[in-house]
């Protein structure tokens, strides 16, 4: 897993059956001094993230079927937390609040 | 099978269920002849109880909820190795007994 | 399946049950083309008692659990087999016996 922020949301009316009602979010990931890093990616909410949020980004399939509680489900990336803050090497940081 | 060094944690509350009572580290990778770190971290649920400083070995993706422990958490990397010692080439390149100063940031 | 090289282990007492008995190897990749050493070393899980220097297969993903000690185990990259020869386009490339040939 890794730090990631969300970037946006993400609307889509034709698409893959089982996603009707999740929330599809814009994140991207942060390196641990909170710089964003990589490309944008689309990611399944089951945390009930918002803009701005940090979150914990799960980039695994098998996982993503077990964090939004479907065997069959199709998908790799997920929001799976928002963090409230992380501490590296003795620095604490806060993520919200 | 990644090597790397547990420097910190990750708090989080609202979390999906499936990661409901996971302890979430940082663990960030380790060049393995040299023990330096590379510029890259992941986050890891822990399987076996390692702490800050501590090298471990994590498994990643669906090789990461094999055991009884792991296996209904959303786990994409975990950590089930805490290491002792590596050899290499016939030379000690690790050993946690004689390391000092594991976290050089707690001073 | 890829080659790499053995070259050394990793001790650890502290560990997941399910990784009880297992030996884990370090070792380094293995150019085809040249047979030389080339990339990071990594930790793998022996399967097959490979040791120091050797020239061995291995595995990762789930295809590193398809074997009787690994199934169901914790792992992501296993040492499958021991390599004797390596032979491409006809012309052997490393003999264990006889150490490498260009």
């Amino acid at each position: 897993m890794k730090l990631a922020r969300v970037t946006g949301t993400v609307v889509s009316t034709v698409k893959y059956d089982k996603y009707r009602g999740m929330k599809l979010l814009k994140v991207r990931h942060l390196d641990l001094e909170m710089n964003e890093t990589g490309e944008e990616l689309i990611a399944l909410d089951a945390a009930n993230a918002g803009m701005g949020d940090i979150v914990l980004v799960n980039n695994d399939g098998g996982a993503a079927q077990m964090v939004m509680g479907d065997k069959t489900l199709i998908a790799s990336v997920t929001v799976c937390g928002v963090i409230d803050s992380f501490t590296c090497q003795g620095k604490t940081t806060r993520c919200h609040g | 099978m990644l090597v790397g060094r547990v420097t910190g944690n990750v708090v989080s509350t609202n979390k999906a269920p499936s990661l409901e009572g996971a302890k979430l580290l940082i663990v960030q990778p380790v060049e393995l002849d040299t023990l330096v770190m590379k510029d890259d971290y992941i986050i890891c649920v822990d399987d076996v109880g390692a702490g800050e400083g501590d090298l471990v070995v994590c498994a990643y993706g669906s090789s990461a909820r094999q055991t009884p422990t792991s296996k209904n958490v959303a786990s994409d990397f975990s950590i089930y190795a805490i290491l002792d010692s590596i050899d290499i080439r016939g030379a000690r390149t690790y050993d946690k007994a004689k390391e000092k100063n594991a976290c050089s940031w707690q001073g | 399946m890829q080659l790499a090289r053995v070259i050394g282990s990793v001790v650890s007492t502290r560990k997941s049950q399910n990784l009880e008995g297992l030996k884990l190897l370090v070792a380094v990749p293995i150019d085809m083309d040249t047979m030389q050493e080339k990339g990071a070393p990594f930790v793998t899980v022996d399967t097959v008692g490979a040791g120091e220097g050797e020239i061995v297969m291995w595995a990762g993903g789930s295809s590193s659990r398809q074997t009787e000690q690994t199934s169901g185990k914790p792992v992501d990259s296993s040492i499958i087999g021991i390599v004797d020869f390596v032979d491409i386009l006809g012309k052997r490339r490393y003999d264990k016996g006889a150490g490498e040939v260009r």
